[in-house]
């Protein structure tokens, strides 16, 4: 049943919701502001390569602009005394400049020139004398070449009054100087350029040309050419640049390309702190500009000495990004916010008069082409198969972008050929009820916070999922989990069920995996035996065993209502062994069934009551839970379930897990090792008797028959002379069981094992007398005697195994298998 | 049988597995009694005629071999399908010496325990 909704409502867009909700003034002034901020750090950082700021500048009171100024350079290599400067001067002129000025280091070096002068503006105005139209600039304070003060007098008027510096220039590019109201470029031209006559008129034609010795980039931006003056501070600095790029002019003079990049670049970076850009994004561009600012932070260290500004760019860049990132986290919670609440007034105000399941409105807020719901049970299982998936070109990919949506709990998108198609989960309550399959317009799909808004309105859509799930969403909600939680084990559990059909419980005693179908299937595939063995078949299969001998071993078990452990031939080097036990029915009336357990004695450090207990508990007790498990599910994977059967299978199901789980929780106290409660309480079977009575059956069944002694048993038994005092004991207790008769003892040790054989062959010891030397009521003669004696009498901390073997007619052998204890 | 829908006594003295084999068995269109013991079971049987009868073996007051005993002669005899984790081997043929009609093991394979009610019950529901 396809559930999609195309009654799209009029009054709603999600394009209009999205891009037109108004943004607040203050969002518009902190984006407006962002942008300012950047546009002023990308000049300021570009400003050293090109030569812009200078610590000091020409000021002018009055008088020519830039234009009206050339600088000619004198290269420090260059030997003063080897210029003619008065052929140099009445070239300039001769070239069209109206006045020609020395700074004040040329004036020094080429004090032979009586037309300039150094000091103060009165000396000045001396030297000015002489030639009117030659005047010397004033020691600098700052600069690459220092802080001047130009004084020109022409015609009795001072015309000029600047403090000029240059840095990073050379022949050919622009100099920069700070006139009244901001910078300036000035032409700067080499001096050999001017004495060869290779520099054009048109360039000096009215114009004061400055002459200076110094070559760009000899000193730093701050570096103070004055002595014992202060080094500029970076206030100072900043304050130039920030006041030269505030003019307008540094964006006229870098040029089109260059500021209409640097606009574009800053109008983006705005851009992403107003809109509600995808947070991949936003990084992407914080990182880019802030390696883009680095870089031209190090090309700025490059050619001067900027590392305190640069610092401070990389530190105001930081805030900045930390800045831009806030206002895109604000922006967006608060539009979503703003949609959300319209969304809730709509999906409100149409929800209470369509049809269920309607999610045109939501369609249509979100600007989706095509949506269907897809309803999920608690299990997981799909109850209502998207037939739309067609309609929405998922035809392939569907089912994989459910599982993915419901895995990752979040909107997971599948890249189809008509678009972008999302799967998004709907909970309620916390609980998974179903997909919300959407398609939206590819307007709408490539908006950044698409995924969000979808994730945003989810909890409204998921009210439109059928209500006819509702009665059965509440209990299914509690059992839920338990499913979810327990279906892996329930899987396992359904397999074992199989063999447990057999009176088979699979466990080890320590309780660790108690179910380890694994080991057991690769077992029975060793052993070649059938998925579904009865127990005959199984207990042959794995012992190795014909199956006539190990049916009689367990009709004997049923028979004796008692127990027997029986070798497994695969598993020998690990100690397991199979156990076949007779569990009566609970209730006390007659009956029971066959129990066969896999022990793995390995790890045995359980007391025989831990063993039977657990095999009760999980084998009786839990068998019903798990059938009905089964058949709860059996009814829930049918489509056509109606409601109310849905209902009471879940409520079922639910009461099945709850009952096994409180079942598994009482063996819990039977995992739980009791090393502090009395030995003598782990071993609560009379051990005599159950040896006695296996040693019955086995002579009945002429098996061989294994009685294992857990090891927390055996350090009951172990203390010096209770193991020899049972061995004599069981000896005693076999009574008429054993022919009385002389028998032979062959011991074999090894590092970790211990292994006393008695064979009732005719050698000469009777088993009254065995008992006597085992009781120490009498010393054997031989040395095998003694040393058995001796190990009986001395044991301790060994762990072992008593069996009795049917060697032949007539004779019985017994192996105490003794093995250390971890 | 009563318009064509076989009645089914359901004995089985878990609840839970009484209750879901119920449900099953009534979405396949049977009509189902259910009973919690063999006591139980004859109770119904003694005023209701029923089809065919799903019983477990093991369960208090009447266990299921006792009920077999108690309604062999029952007249009309319904026909008895044993639900039990031992009804394979030698132990399914001592049952259907006692007068069974079918076994099913568990865990139940619903399939085989619908083909043998409908075979019972001549095809119905």
């Amino acid at each position: 049943m396809s559930l999609s909704r195309r009654q799209l409502d009029k009054g709603a867009n999600i394009s209009r919701t999205l891009h037109e909700i108004p943004p607040q003034r203050s969002q518009a002034i902190a984006a407006l502001a962002a942008t300012g901020v950047i546009f002023l750090l990308v000049l300021r950082m570009l400003a050293p390569v090109n030569g812009l700021f200078y610590d000091a500048a020409i000021r002018l009171d009055k008088g020519p602009q830039a234009r009206d100024v050339v600088l000619v350079g004198v290269a420090q290599r260059e030997d003063p005394a080897q210029t003619d400067w008065t052929a140099l001067v009445a070239n300039l002129t001769a070239s069209g400049a109206v006045a020609v000025a020395f700074t004040e280091p040329v004036a020094v070096r080429a004090a032979a020139i009586p037309v300039f002068s150094t000091g103060a503006p009165a000396a000045v105005a001396d030297g000015a004398k002489a030639d009117p139209t030659v005047a010397a600039l004033a020691p600098a304070v700052y600069g690459i070449h220092r802080n001047q003060a130009l004084v020109f007098e022409r015609s009795g008027e001072q015309l000029l009054s600047l403090e000029a510096a240059v840095s990073g220039v050379g022949p050919g590019t622009p100099f920069y100087v700070r006139f009244d109201g901001g910078f300036e470029g000035i032409p700067l031209v080499a001096l050999a350029d001017v004495v060869a006559g290779r520099v054009p008129s048109e360039l000096i034609t009215g114009r004061i040309a400055v002459i200076d010795l110094a070559a760009p980039g000899s000193v730093g931006l701050t570096t103070p050419v004055t002595p014992d003056a202060p080094v500029m501070s970076a206030a100072r600095f900043h304050a130039f640049a920030i006041q030269t790029l505030l003019s307008g002019r540094a964006v006229r003079d870098l040029g089109l390309p260059v500021a209409a990049g640097l606009v574009a670049t800053s109008a983006f970076i705005g851009a992403a702190a107003y809109s509600r850009v995808r947070p991949r994004r936003a990084v992407a561009v914080v990182v880019g500009v802030t390696l883009a600012i680095l870089a031209a932070g190090f090309a700025a260290l490059r050619w001067g000495n900027t590392l305190l500004p640069v610092a401070e760019l990389l530190l105001i860049q930081a805030v900045l990004s930390l800045f831009v990132w806030q206002r895109r986290e604000s922006a967006q919670d608060e539009a979503l916010e703003a949609l959300r609440a319209t969304l809730e007034a709509q999906v409100k105000a149409i929800g209470t008069s369509t049809a269920t399941g309607d999610v045109g409105h939501a369609e249509k807020l979100l600007g989706l082409e095509a949506s269907l719901l897809v309803q999920i049970t608690p299990a997981g299982q799909l109850v209502d198969m998207p037939d739309g998936f067609d309609g929405l070109g998922l035809a392939e990919g569907g089912k994989l972008l459910i599982r993915a949506a419901i895995d990752e709990d979040a909107p997971v998108r599948e890249k189809t050929a008509d678009g972008l198609v999302w799967a998004v989960p709907l909970s309620v309550a916390g609980r998974l009820r179903g997909l919300w399959i959407a398609r939206p317009t590819q307007a709408a799909g490539q908006h950044p916070t698409f995924a969000r808004l979808l994730a945003e309105v989810a909890d409204e859509v998921a009210q439109f999922l059928p209500a006819s799930t509702d009665e059965s969403t509440a209990h299914g909600s509690e059992v839920a989990d338990s499913v979810a939680a327990l279906r892996a084990r329930m899987a396992v559990l359904e397999e074992v069920l199989g063999l447990a059909s057999a009176g088979l419980g699979v466990y080890t005693p320590l309780g660790k995996e108690v179910f380890a179908t694994a080991g057991m299937r690769q077992l029975l595939s060793d052993a070649g035996a059938s998925t579904e063995p009865d127990a005959v078949e199984l207990a042959a299969a794995l012992c190795g065993l014909p199956e006539p001998r190990v049916a009689e071993a367990l009709r004997f078990v049923i028979a004796e209502q008692s127990a027997i452990t029986l070798p497994l031939a695969s598993s020998a080097d690990e100690y397991c062994v199979l156990r076949a036990l007779w569990l009566a029915s609970l209730g006390g009336h007659t009956g029971g069934h066959l129990l066969l357990q896999v022990v793995d004695l390995t790890d045995a450090a359980r007391a025989e009551e831990a063993i039977r207990t657990m095999g009760t508990q999980l084998d009786l007790l839990v068998r019903n839970d798990l059938e009905a498990v089964s058949l709860a599910a059996k009814l829930l994977e049918r489509a056509d379930l109606p409601i109310i059967y849905r209902t009471r299978a879940l409520e079922r199901m639910g009461a099945a897990i709850q009952r096994a789980k409180t079942r598994f929780d009482a063996t819990a106290p039977f995992m739980i090792p009791r090393a502090s409660l009395d030995a003598n309480a782990l071993c609560p079977v009379d051990l005599r008797t159950v040896l006695a009575r296996a040693l019955v059956g086995a002579r009945r069944t002429g098996l061989q028959v294994e009685l294992d002694v857990p090891r927390t048993a055996a350090a009951v038994i172990a203390p010096p002379k209770r193991l020899s005092a049972l061995v004599g004991a069981i000896v005693r207790h076999l009574g008429g069981g054993i022919p009385a008769g002389p028998v032979a003892i062959a011991v074999a040790e090894g590092i970790e094992t211990t292994t006393v054989e008695f064979f009732g062959i005719a050698s000469g010891l009777p088993l009254a007398r065995l008992a006597e030397f085992l009781d120490g009521t009498r010393q054997p003669d031989s040395t095998d005697l003694r040393l058995i004696a001796a190990i009986c009498s001395e044991i301790k901390g060994w762990g072992g195994q008593l069996m009795v073997r049917d060697e032949a007619a007539g004779r019985v052998g017994f192996v105490l298998t003794l093995r250390k204890l971890a | 049988m009563t318009d064509g829908t076989a009645r089914v006594l359901v004995v089985e003295d878990d609840d839970i597995l009484r209750e879901l084999l119920t449900l099953l068995l009534e979405i396949e269109g049977f009509e189902v009694l259910p009973a919690g013991n063999g006591a139980q079971g004859l109770e119904i049987l003694q005023r209701t005629a029923v089809d065919v009868v799903v019983l477990d073996l093991m369960m208090p007051v009447m266990d299921g071999f006792a009920f077999i005993q108690a309604i062999a002669d029952h007249n009309p005899r319904p026909r008895v399908i044993v639900l039990s984790a031992a009804a394979g081997g030698e132990q399914a043929a001592e049952l259907q010496h006692a007068g069974i009609d079918a076994a099913v093991r568990k865990p139940v394979d619903f399939k085989e325990l619908l083909a043998h009610l409908r075979s019972l019950s001549g095809g119905a529901a």
